[in-house]
Parts: structure tokens; C-alpha cells; sequence
């Protein structure tokens, strides 16, 4: 039974990319806005949430915000994937309360990889 | 106190008054005297005395005519006898009148009369009954002729006598001896005439004489007679009155008597004879009178002379003491005038230094002997000679003295300034000297002056500021204001502002509260600025009031306050503000408009990387070997724009100034031997043969700087040099500041293909390289080095580039004596995060891309594929990434997660090369480097230990071959690699040592091992050697010439390419517990030379390389 992984990615062509990466090893939910991502997770929570940043009507701080405040949610693993790889963003996201941060364009995908294989075994 | 000036030593003695002088008086007194005893005038009383003698006389001589008188010789002797000796008794006293008087008169009459006695004598001798037979007519002759040559001879005297005292009157004296003589001479031819020429007859009867002759003598005394009544000194003197006399019967006697002497002893001839007599008795007694006249008058000249004589001794007595007093006081004045407080001077008309006080000489420094030689108007200041000239002329003149103020030059040149005056010195009631008194007053007259500065600069500094400036006393009276504060005040109120104002006198009513407040607090002792508005000509004006209290001895007094219109720097607050709020917002904007650039421009590349990526892959393999090429130039596309990216938005925060230095202490040795540490791998991926050296002076004192950038831009020139580099070196040098200590500058110099002189300005122009087509050939985004100059500038540093094409370049940060900016303080300032966070990240990016780039293609990818690495370490992503990076070199890789795994796996994968880290639990990376160092199956095999913190512990580290620091840089792994696996085809070991002998006996020991062997006979050589070519392991002696054995290392250690270098030390005797401190922190290990030395060292060459046979027979 592999995990399940929620991609929140409004960018068709690397919502594909993603799944395309991940679809092998994982279990693979997408929503393409936050508020269809918030409707989805309530309903089918996954094990960990790879949330992009730039979102049209809710951006993923907001989703973010949502999942913490949602009881049976609060402690879902929710990694930043994003383009957002300005000096401070990492920090700044991190302090958000989000697991993990990788940076768009993903130049290796071990990174990705490692970013999800430890936020699901938080153990390790 | 010094002696004072005294040109002449004995005080001038003023000239007598006329009233002292005693001889005068005297002279005057026995002036009196005589005029007292002269008498009053009797003319009258004896003219009638005169008249009444001649009448009677003549009557007598009327009544005698003719009587019958005959008298004997007798009587005529008798008398003339008588005569004689009155005669010679009047002669005597007149000589004697003479002596005391010194009147020629009286010595004409003196010897006239003595002549006369001797006459007479003769004519009473020669007609005596003894000699002369009477009644003969010679001795009738005789008679008459002795007779009247006698007369004759005593009128000629007395008429002369009256010549003598005329001559006298005409003030020339008649000569006393030739008086004598005519007397003498005269009396004796008289007597010789007698005696020798015979006598005519007397009596000749002519008229109604019978002796003619007795009229000549007659006459004569009648001549006289009339002389002394014209000489007038009768009417008053006794004695001319009794000459008078006697000469009135001399005349008579022989007018009236004689002449009518018809014969001896008639009557006639008798009266003429007693008449005779009587007239010598009138001389004699007034010259009796006269005597007792002239013993009177002595006595009461001696008289007043006693008195005079008295007065003047008590005089003497007087002026002596007076002297005496004066003379005392004179020293007194003396002592005062030398000890007086004020410099007193005496000066002569010309100028001449008289007299000068202790104060003067005090003052103004010169000597006895140069004040006579000096003029006063040498001293004096010469744009004061002429104020001086003028106040002696005045005072000279005899216009009253002034106060007036003068400057002299002291001796040793310093200008004194003197208050004073001068008066004018008489003497004999001409004006001789000026005397002057003057008072210091150059400290005083420079304070005034100073005083008198600083109060005219303060008013003007109050008067110029601007402000407005005034006091109030404690009842909020004004006291003091300038014209700013009467001008500001006048244009609000109409009324101008005076001294003694209160509020509501001076401002306007609706301020006088507010001012009032201001006052009250301030006065409270509450210094304080108020702010207030008022509209000025319409316009709205800010001001500031600074309130000052004065604190006078019993507390507040007052208070100053200073209204300053602060209008403009308002506004300008309010512009800048209003600026600096609209450039934020700019900045916010061009942050904004930054990150969404970011953003935008990495989510289509995510696409484009990702899916290349996956293609890469080729999982289904129906790829062919052009597509994966095709595939990997979008790859290498594709990372080349995010480079870009990167890079073009680091330079924009730099310039958008989002970017800040963040300052601390650095140590910048250590840092550049770090960086060029983590750089060697890149160095060594190069296909030529480049090397990369650091050069740091030792003892560099800590600089305040930005580490991140700093070591970005190092990283930045290091990286770009190599690129241009292909043989030779890149140099990374610190250079110290003259005094040898606080670096000012790092230098990066390549060897490299250089840049021609007209680049050299455009290379740090974004996108702008070398050469057109460098960008193909070498690589990169042709931004390095704008921003790396960027950062420079942003740490107020400099980049400079000195280039030769063809022979390298050399890029210089000029650091300088940094001055430490406003603000900046020692503390590091609060961090933001995102700078260095940031800055190390992309620094990171960066060289990872050039160096993946330097590996692709050379042979020496070729030939790290053949090699075997085991990995051991406990923690998973410090694992991974070793994998990733090994993998990436082509290698093969095991990993272990522990001690215990590793060392399995190193028995049974025998790789060709571990990497151990040091920090893990259960079995500690020293016991596992103990034990595979201890086990035959391993001991050859290379480790390199994985540190936390670089060199930690290296004595400890024995069998390791070489160090990484966490995080493991990929150009570091490289560089171990290189070293460790390619270039080690045998070991090669250099032996330093100055003994020939044990030179010779290891470089045999360790060639029969299998080893290359190089030597050494000193530290200075062995560096050498090293530089020549790195060895890869040392043996070191301790003491040798030239340097030893522990400078060797330090120097050694200096250079980061070596501090990984096993040196082994050949210890001969016991250690210091320095040197042993220093080689437990520099050396590998330390054997003793001696016995078990063969041993240890075989043992320690074992866990360092793989020997080839068992030497035989040991050292």
C-alpha cells in the first residue's frame, strides 16, 4: 500500500511533471486551486500534501493556514514545492509550518525524493 | 630685591636760599652798624662852628695888630717842642687809623703829620737857645724858614690826603710805599736843605705882610680845606669835622698871623705858634673821637657778629639735623621707591636712563649696565615713541601730568604694557629730567582684550545667528535680547521689546500663557525644548525654543531661551520622508516585480528540466544516442538559464540595495585557506596542470567584514581564473598593510590567457567577456564578475584587474583601511536572514555547475570509473549526497550507515578508497579507522576522514591519507580522489632529514617497500620539494640547519593543499612539551628513532599504502 500524495499545482504542465515523477511509487491526488484542495482533503485526506505557493483565489500560505486549523489535518506532512527560491523564501516557509521546501525547477529529482521519503517516515 | 639704579651716588645738594648766606649778613649787620654810628647830619651846626672860628680868629689877629708881645726862644721852643710830640702823636694814631681802616687819607695825614713832627723837631732843635746865637740875623732867617717848610710839607700831605681819598673813591689804591717814601725823601731834603743852601731873608714886607711866604701854606690848607667841605663827609663825621677844624686854623694861622710876623716872638709869631698847636690838637682829638669812634664801633660790630655768629651755629646746628632728616629720608624715599609695587623712572632730556625701581627692572629685564648704554626710547615700543615724545614735551612745557598707557619692550622681547605718567624734574628752576610712574598692566590690558574679543564675538554671534535669543529674570522680566528676538517680536506686536518687559509686554496675547508655561518650567530648573507653530506673513512656520535655566550661587536666576526657526528643516523632514516613503515603495515594487520575475521564469523551467530529466532516463530505451545527445543540450540549456536567472537577480538586489553587508570579525587567513580548499577539486578536475595556491601572511589581526560575500566574490575570481587558466597556477594571496598585520587587500592572479587592455574596463559589465565567443569556448553567464564587483563595492571594498594577455591576470580587492561606517557597531548587526542564507546557497549553485562542467570529457572521468568507494556514515543525507557526488564521478559506491557496517564491507567489497565519517554512535569513526588500519585485509586501503570541524584532532587521525570538513564540497571529494586514487599509482615519500647516513639508510628501506623516495637535508629543501611535487607521505627529522623540523610543518600546514599530508616525525630524544603540543596538533605521528623504530614505521607506512614485499632485515 504506497502513500497517498496530494499535488496542489495550478500549472498543468508541471502538475504533470510531478505526477509523471511520482506516479510509479505513489498514490496521486491533484487539485489544481486551493479551494478545490481544501474541498479534497477534507474529503480524501492524503498522507502528505506537496502544495505549491502561487495559486489563483487561495494560495497555498492560505492552505496551509486552512489544513493546521483543521483538527484531524493539523499534523499532515504538507511540503512547498515551489518557484518561489528567493534568499529567505526557505526560511520563511519553513517558519510557516510547512515539512519541507523544494524549489522549482526541480534540477534533481533526489531531492524531491528525499524531501517526501522523510517527511513520511518523520523517524528517520 | 635687587640694588637699585643709581647713576650719580651722591644726591645732588640744591643751591643755598639767598637768605642763608651767614658771610652777607655779616657784612650787612656791620653795615648797619656803621650807618648807626655815622651819625645824623650836623652841616649846619658846624658850618656855623667854622664861620665862628674864623671870625674869631681873624678878630684875635685884629686885636693882636699891633700890641706890644715880645716872648722869649724860650716858649717858642716850649711850644714847637710841644707841637712835636703832638704832631708825632697825631702822625701815629692817623698810621694806626690807617691800619685799621686802610684809608689813604689817613696815611697821607699820618705821614704828613709824622713828617711834620720830625720838622717841627728840627725847627724847634735848630732855633733853640743851644744852637743859635739869637738875635742873629740867620737864625732870623732860620726861623722863618724851618718854620714854613714844615708848613708847607704838612698842608702838600693834607691836600694830597684828599687827593689819595679821591683816587680811592675812583676805586684805584695808592701804592703805600711810595707814600713813605716821599714822606722820607721829603723830610730829609727839607733838612738838608737847611743844613746846606744859605737863607734869604724872610721878611719881605709886601702889602700888609711882612712874610709873603706864610701865604702859600696858607693857601694849600685852604685848598684842602675846601676839598674836604666839597668831600662833604663832615656834616656826619666827628673826625673830618675836627680836620675841618684844624684846617680852618691852619689857614688862619698863617693868613691872618704869620704872614703879618714882622719879627721873632712878636704876637703874631706867638698866636701863629699856638695856633699851631691847636691845630694839631683838633687833629688830635678827632682823631681821639675817631679812635674811640672806630673801638666803639668795634665793640658793637663784635657785637653783632656774636650775635651773628650765634645765630648762624644755631643755624648750622639746625641745618645739620635738618641734613640729617633729609639725608634719612631721602634713604627712606629710596627703600620706597625701590620696593614700590610700580615702576618708577627718572630720565634725563635726551632720553638718558637717570634712575630706574627694583619693580622696573623686574619688569622689564635689564641689567645695571645695559640701562646706561640703553635710551629710553629703545625700550619703548616703537609705535609708542612718539605717544611718549609728546607726553614729556607736554609735562616739559609745564602742562599738567596725565594718565596715559604705553608699551616698552622687556629685555627678553616681550611687549609689557604700562599705565602711567610722567612729571617734569626741575633743577635751578629749569627743567632737567622727567620723572614717570607706571603700573604693569599687560596681563590685564590682555585680559581686557581677550575679554573685550570674546564679548564682541559673542555679540556678534548673537546678533549673527539668527535666532532668536533672550534672558528672563525670575519674574519673567526680560534682561537681555538681540535684534532678532526685538525684530521677530515687533513684527507680531507692534511694540518693540525693552529691558524689564513682561510677557504680556512682549508677546501677543494669545502667547503670553504659553510663553509664560515655558518660562515657569524652565525656572524650575527644567532645560527643555518647546515646539511651537505661528504663522508668520501668512505662512505657517515651525519653531523650536531651547530653554535654558542660569544658575547663579543661590540657584536659578533666570533663564536664557534660544527660538530657532526650524521651518526648513521641517519641510526637508517632511520631504524626505514623503522621498524615502515613495522610494520603499519603489523598492517594494522592484522586490516585487523581482520575486515574480523569479517565479515565472522557474515554473516553465521546471517543466522543462523536469521532463528532459525523465527522458533522460530513457526508460523504455527506444531513445537512440542522438535524441539523449539532443535531450542533454535542452538539459544543459536549461540549466544554463536558471544559472542565468540566478545570477541576474542577485545582481539586481545588489543594485535594487536589497542586498546589505552583514559585518563581523573575520579572520580572513582562515578564510581564504578555506576557500581555496574547497576549491582544490576544482583545480585538480582541470586537464592541465594547474595548481591552486594560498599565500597568507601569519599574524593577521581580525578585519570586520561580510564573510558570505566576501568568500563569494574569492570563490567567484578562483573559479573564473581556473576557467582561463590551463597551465601554470592560480595564486589566492592576502596582502598585509605596511605594518605587516591588518590585510588590506586579496589578490587572485591566474596564468592564464589574460585580457587585453581594452576589456579590462568591460569585463565587469554584465554580459560582457574577454573576448566575443569566450561565452562558448569557457562557459558561464558573463556576470561573475559584475557581481562580484557589485558585492566589493557593497562591502566598500574595490575590485581592480592588472592583466598581460597571453601571460594572466590578476584581480585585486582592494580593501584599504576600512573606515568604519556611521552606525556601524563592533557587534554585528541584527542578520537578516535571507543575505547570507541566500548568498551560501547560490555560491553553492554556482560551483557546482562550472564544476560539473570542468569534469565532462577529460580522461579523468574515464578513470574514476573504475574505482570502488565505500561510504561510511550514520547520517542519510550526508550519505546520499556522497553517493550522488561519487556517482556522478563515474564511481562505483557502497554505502554503510555505521561503524561496524563499514568495516564488514570493507573486508569483504575491498574498496579502493573510504570515506569515514568521524561523528557516529556505537563505533566511533577513530576506532573504525584503528581497526581497518589494524586489519591486514584493509590496512592499505586509503581513508579520508569526514570532520565536522576542519583539522580537528589531525594527531589522532594516523592512517587517515587525507581530511574533509562537512559539508563535503564536490571539488573537495574531487581533489581527494585525484590525489588519493589517480595520481597514486606507488607511494611516493619524501625523507627530510640532514643526516646523510639515515637519508640514506630510509631511502633504501623504503625503496626496497616499493616506494618512490625523494630527499631532503633540510625543512627549507623539503618545502621545496614538496612544491616540486606534493608527496604523499613525510618522513621528518626534528633538528637540521637552515629549518628545522617543527618550522616545516607550520609552514607546510599554512598552505590548505597540505593539510591533509601525512608527515610522519623521527623523533631523536625526549620532546618538549611545546614541540610535543605543536606536533599532536601538526604532525601525523611521532616515532622515536632507536630502538622499535623499524616497527612503527613499517606499521605506519602499511595503513598508508600498499607495500610491496616485506623489507628485509629492517632498518
Amino acid at each position: 500500500m504506497s502513500a497517498k500524495i496530494a499535488v496542489v499545482e495550478d500549472n498543468p504542465d508541471n502538475r504533470l511533471l510531478v505526477n509523471t515523477l511520482l506516479e510509479d511509487l505513489y498514490e496521486i491526488s491533484e487539485y489544481e486551486t486551493g479551494v478545490e484542495a481544501i474541498e479534497g482533503l477534507s474529503r480524501d485526506p492524503p498522507d502528505l500534501v506537496l502544495l505549491d505557493i502561487s495559486l489563483p483565489e487561495m494560495d497555498g500560505t492560505e492552505v496551509l493556514e486552512w489544513i493546521r486549523q483543521q483538527p484531524d489535518l493539523a499534523s499532515l506532512p504538507v511540503v512547498a514545492l515551489t518557484a518561489h527560491a528567493m534568499s529567505g523564501d526557505r526560511e520563511k516557509y519553513l517558519a510557516m509550518g510547512f515539512n519541507d521546501y523544494v524549489t522549482k525547477p526541480i534540477l534533481d529529482e533526489s531531492v524531491l525524493f528525499d524531501a517526501i521519503r522523510r517527511c513520511l517516515s518523520p523517524t528517520a | 630685591m635687587p640694588e637699585p639704579h643709581r647713576l650719580s651716588p651722591e644726591h645732588p645738594s640744591g643751591p643755598l636760599p639767598a637768605e642763608s648766606d651767614p658771610r652777607r649778613r655779616t657784612i650787612e649787620a656791620v653795615r648797619a652798624v656803621e650807618e648807626q654810628l655815622a651819625g645824623p647830619d650836623l652841616g649846619r651846626e658846624r658850618v656855623i662852628v667854622y664861620w665862628s672860628l674864623l671870625g674869631i680868629i681873624g678878630l684875635g689877629s685884629a686885636l693882636l695888630w699891633n700890641t706890644p708881645w715880645t716872648s722869649s726862644a724860650a716858649l717858642h721852643t716850649l711850644l714847637e717842642t710841644l707841637a712835636t710830640i703832638v704832631a708825632l702823636i697825631v702822625g701815629g694814631l692817623a698810621l694806626v687809623r690807617f691800619y685799621s681802616r686802610k684809608q689813604a687819607t689817613f696815611l697821607f695825614i699820618g705821614t704828613g703829620f709824622v713828617g711834620a713832627g720830625v720838622l717841627d723837631l728840627n725847627h724847634a732843635l735848630l732855633t733853640s737857645d743851644f744852637l743859635l746865637a739869637a738875635g742873629s740875623p740867620e737864625a732870623e732867617n732860620l726861623f722863618a724858614w724851618t718854620w714854613t717848610a714844615e708848613r708847607v710839607f704838612l698842608s702838600l700831605f693834607l691836600f694830597a690826603s684828599l687827593l689819595a681819598w679821591r683816587q680811592e673813591r675812583e676805586g684805584e689804591s695808592v701804592h703805600e710805599g711810595s707814600v713813605y717814601l716821599t714822606a722820607v725823601t721829603l723830610t730829609l731834603l727839607n733838612l738838608l736843605f737847611f743844613e746846606w743852601v744859605p737863607l734869604t731873608d724872610a721878611h719881605v714886607p709886601v702889602l700888609w705882610m711882612s712874610r709873603p711866604a706864610e701865604f702859600l701854606p696858607g693857601i694849600l690848607f685852604l685848598l684842602a680845606f675846601l676839598g674836604y667841605l666839597a668831600k662833604g663827609a663832615w656834616r656826619r663825621d666827628d673826625f673830618e669835622h675836627w680836620l675841618m677844624i684844624s684846617l680852618v686854623i691852619a689857614t688862619m694861622l698863617h693868613v691872618a698871623f704869620m704872614a703879618r710876623s714882622t719879627a721873632r716872638f712878636d704876637g703874631m709869631f706867638d698866636a701863629a705858634h699856638l695856633l699851631k698847636l691847636t691845630s694839631y690838637g683838633a687833629m688830635l682829638t678827632g682823631l681821639l673821637i675817631s679812635v674811640y669812634q672806630t673801638f666803639r664801633r668795634e665793640g658793637e660790630v663784635l657785637g653783632a657778629l656774636t650775635a651773628a655768629n650765634e645765630a648762624l651755629g644755631r643755624e648750622i646746628e639746625v641745618r645739620a639735623k635738618t641734613e640729617e632728616a633729609v639725608k634719612e629720608g631721602r634713604t627712606q624715599l629710596q627703600d620706597f621707591l625701590d620696593n614700590a609695587n610700580d615702576l618708577i623712572q627718572s630720565v634725563a632730556l635726551d632720553g638718558t636712563i637717570l634712575y630706574v625701581n627694583g619693580v622696573w627692572k623686574q619688569t622689564l629685564g635689564y641689567t645695571d649696565e645695559q640701562l646706561t648704554e640703553l635710551n629710553l626710547l629703545q625700550i619703548v615700543h616703537p609705535a609708542h615713541v612718539d605717544t611718549v615724545r609728546s607726553e614729556f614735551d607736554r609735562v616739559l612745557r609745564g602742562q599738567p601730568s596725565r594718565r596715559f598707557n604705553v608699551e616698552f619692550v622687556a629685555a627678553n622681547g616681550r611687549v609689557v604694557i604700562l599705565s602711567g605718567s610722567v612729571a617734569a624734574q626741575h633743577v635751578g628752576g629749569k627743567p632737567a629730567a622727567t620723572q614717570g610712574i607706571f603700573r604693569d598692566v599687560t596681563e590685564q590690558r590682555i585680559a581686557e582684550r581677550q575679554l573685550a574679543d570674546s564679548q564682541a564675538n559673542l555679540t556678534a554671534l548673537v546678533e549673527n545667528t539668527g535666532d532668536a535669543i533672550w534672558s528672563v529674570d525670575r519674574d519673567h522680566r526680560l534682561i537681555t535680547f538681540n535684534s532678532a528676538f526685538s525684530l521677530a517680536m515687533e513684527a507680531r506686536t507692534g511694540r518693540e521689546p525693552a529691558v524689564g518687559h513682561l510677557p504680556f509686554d512682549v508677546f501677543v496675547a494669545g502667547d503670553v500663557d504659553w510663553y509664560a508655561a515655558v518660562y515657569r518650567r524652565v525656572l524650575q530648573g527644567d532645560r527643555h525644548v518647546a515646539l511651537r507653530t505661528d504663522e508668520v506673513d501668512g505662512q505657517l512656520r515651525y519653531f523650536e525654543l531651547y530653554a535654558n535655566p542660569i544658575q547663579g550661587d543661590d540657584g536659578i536666576t533666570g533663564a536664557v531661551l534660544f527660538g530657532k526657526d526650524v521651518t526648513p528643516r521641517v519641510r526637508a523632514e517632511e520631504a524626505l520622508r514623503v522621498a524615502k516613503d515613495e522610494a520603499e515603495a519603489a523598492n517594494k515594487a522592484k522586490s516585487d516585480f523581482l520575486a515574480s520575475m523569479s517565479h515565472e521564469l522557474r515554473t516553465p523551467l521546471n517543466s522543462v528540466i523536469g521532463f528532459t530529466n525523465i527522458l533522460l532516463k530513457n526508460k523504455d530505451a527506444h531513445l537512440d544516442d542522438k535524441e539523449i545527445g539532443f535531450l542533454q543540450r535542452v538539459l544543459a540549456n536549461g540549466k544554463h538559464l536558471l544559472e542565468l536567472i540566478n545570477e541576474v537577480l542577485d545582481l539586481a538586489k545588489i543594485e535594487a540595495g536589497r542586498m546589505e553587508a552583514v559585518t563581523e570579525s573575520v579572520d580572513l587567513g582562515r578564510l581564504v585557506v578555506e576557500t581555496v580548499q574547497q576549491l582544490e577539486g576544482q583545480a585538480r578536475a582541470k586537464e592541465g596542470n594547474v595548481q591552486l595556491v594560498a599565500e597568507v601572511p601569519e599574524g593577521l589581526t581580525p578585519i570586520d567584514t561580510d564573510p558570505a560575500k566576501l568568500k563569494q566574490v574569492i570563490i567567484n575570481l578562483v573559479g573564473n581564473a581556473l576557467k582561463f587558466t590551463q597551465q601554470g597556477s592560480v595564486t589566492v594571496r592576502v596582502d598585509a598593510g605596511s605594518e605587516g598585520a591588518t590585510p588590506v587587500a586579496v589578490a587572485v592572479e591566474d596564468t592564464g590567457i589574460g585580457i587585453s587592455e581594452d576589456r579590462l574596463e568591460a569585463i565587469f559589465e554584465a554580459f560582457q567577456q574577454a573576448e566575443a565567443g569566450t561565452a562558448r569556448k569557457y562557459g558561464g553567464t558573463g556576470l561573475g564578475l559584475t557581481i562580484s564587483r557589485s558585492l566589493c563595492l557593497l562591502m566598500g571594498y574595490d575590485l581592480i584587474v592588472e592583466s598581460t594577455p597571453g601571460s594572466g591576470s590578476t584581480f585585486t580587492i582592494v580593501m584599504g583601511e576600512r573606515p568604519r561606517r556611521q552606525g556601524q557597531a563592533q557587534t554585528p548587526r541584527v542578520v537578516p536572514f535571507e543575505v547570507e542564507a541566500e548568498a551560501a546557497t547560490e555560491v553553492a549553485d554556482v560551483s557546482a555547475t562550472s564544476a560539473g562542467e570542468g569534469l565532462s570529457g577529460p580522461a579523468f572521468h574515464r578513470r574514476l570509473r573504475s574505482f570502488r568507494v565505500l561510504v561510511i556514515d550514520d547520517e542519510k543525507d550526508s550519505r546520499e549526497l556522497m553517493t550522488h557526488y561519487l556517482e556522478d564521478f563515474g564511481c562505483h559506491v557502497d554505502t554503510a550507515r555505521g561503524g561496524q557496517e563499514g568495516l564488514v564491507l570493507a573486508r569483504e567489497s575491498r574498496p579502493d578508497l573510504i570515506t569515514l565519517d568521524l561523528m557516529m554512535p556505537e563505533v566511533t569513526g577513530w576506532e573504525v579507522l584503528k581497526q581497518l588500519k589494524s586489519d591486514p585485509g584493509t590496512r592499505h586501503i586509503p581513508v579520508v576522514v569526514v570532520s565536522i570541524v576542519a583539522g580537528e584532532g589531525r594527531g589522532r587521525l594516523f592512517g587517515a591519507v587525507d581530511l574533509l570538513t562537512k559539508p563535503v564540497e564536490r571539488e573537495d571529494l574531487l581533489g581527494v580522489l585525484w590525489r588519493h586514487l589517480i595520481r597514486k599509482s606507488v607511494g611516493r615519500v619524501l625523507v627530510v632529514d640532514d643526516e646523510e647516513e639515515i637519508r640514506d639508510l630510509l631511502a633504501d628501506y623504503l625503496g626496497r617497500a616499493g616506494l618512490d623516495v625523494v630527499v631532503a637535508d633540510n625543512g627549507q629543501a623539503g618545502l621545496e620539494a614538496v612544491r616540486r611535487e606534493a608527496p604523499d607521505a613525510v618522513l621528518l627529522d626534528m633538528g637540521m640547519p637552515v629549518m628545522d623540523g617543527l618550522a616545516f610543518l607550520s609552514r607546510l600546514r599554512t598552505n590548505p593543499s597540505y593539510s591533509g599530508l601525512p608527515v610522519l616525525v623521527l623523533a631523536e630524544g625526549p620532546l618538549t612539551e611545546r614541540e610535543r603540543a605543536e606536533l599532536a596538533e601538526k604532525a601525523s605521528g611521532v616515532i622515536p628513532k632507536g630502538q622499535g623504530m623499524a616497527r612503527e614505521l613499517r606499521e605506519a607506512l602499511e595503513s598508508l599504502f600498499t607495500l610491496q614485499a616485506e623489507p628485509n632485515g629492517g632498518l
